[in-house]
């Protein structure tokens, strides 16, 4: 569990969101920075790209959206290319915190 | 059922529309994978999504299919997107012309970009009434390229 501003937020609650969510690929990372900002970083499904700006603000919004009303702070989600993100042996670690507090 | 060499639908000239995260060296890398395939580009446009943090590349390309093989294998989320490819005159007012005639016909232009060819210009309009649009050009005697005819015409311009 994390805490961020003054939230309580379990990495299995976004993960399960983001596991919704159609388009988006299995791999995620939550990266806490500054002074209590959480950023969600996901990987765009290469197969579910239709082509749309449209489509890509419309997951993001929607993931956003989620996450605000299931953890109680919104979050900025970041989309990312396919194969991105690192992909660790093992358990994969999915929290990053910097944050400066 | 013998006009499948013409279909129209696999003649219809589509952009690859490619998912690209804002930042150094992307365009450069989506390209190169297009060189290195030996597909050749007739026409670009990089559409800005919100936040700055990504936007999505267009191509219109001599071979869809190389093309898009391509940028998979270099990691590229990549679709098709069907597009009008119209030829134009290149003179005040034709864009007025076109753009008129589809605003009466309550055709909505979703995007709308253009190049210069032999004295002509190439239109790119993506609207989601295709079919209404396609068929007020051609009443008004526009020529509609089909994908063969942007491959054969990019060819011609580039031997010149």
């Amino acid at each position: 569990m994390i805490i961020v501003k003054g939230a309580n937020v379990y990495p299995q609650q976004i993960e399960r969101i983001l596991m919704e969510t159609e388009g988006v690929g299995r791999n995620y990372l939550i990266h806490l920075q500054g002074l209590d900002e959480m950023i969600v970083k996901v990987e765009l499904d290469a197969n579910a790209f239709d082509g749309r700006i449209s489509m890509l603000e419309g997951m993001q919004k929607n993931i956003t959206d989620r996450i605000r009303a299931e953890v109680q702070v919104k979050p900025v989600v970041e989309l990312l290319a396919p194969g991105t993100l690192p992909v660790s042996e093992g358990k994969t670690k999915r929290v990053i915190d910097n944050r400066s507090l | 059922m013998s006009t499948h060499l013409t279909d129209p639908i696999n003649n219809k000239v589509k952009l690859l529309s490619v998912f690209a995260e804002n930042k150094p060296g992307i365009l450069a890398k989506a390209t190169e994978a297009l060189a290195e395939a030996h597909v050749n580009i007739l026409w670009f446009k990089i559409v800005d999504g919100a936040g700055d943090k990504y936007g999505v590349i267009r191509f219109l390309v001599d071979n869809n299919q190389e093309g898009m093989a391509a940028l998979k294998k270099s990691g590229f989320a990549v679709s098709t997107m069907p597009v009008l490819a119209v030829i134009a005159d290149d003179n005040p007012g034709s864009l007025f012309r076109l753009t008129a005639a589809l605003y009466e016909g309550n055709v909505d232009v979703r995007n709308g970009s253009g190049y210069y060819l032999n004295q002509g210009v190439v239109l790119i309009i993506e609207t989601q009434e295709q079919e209404a649009a396609t068929a007020i050009l051609n009443k008004l005697g526009y020529k509609i390229l089909t994908s063969a005819e942007v491959k054969a015409l990019s060819n011609k311009c580039c031997c010149n």
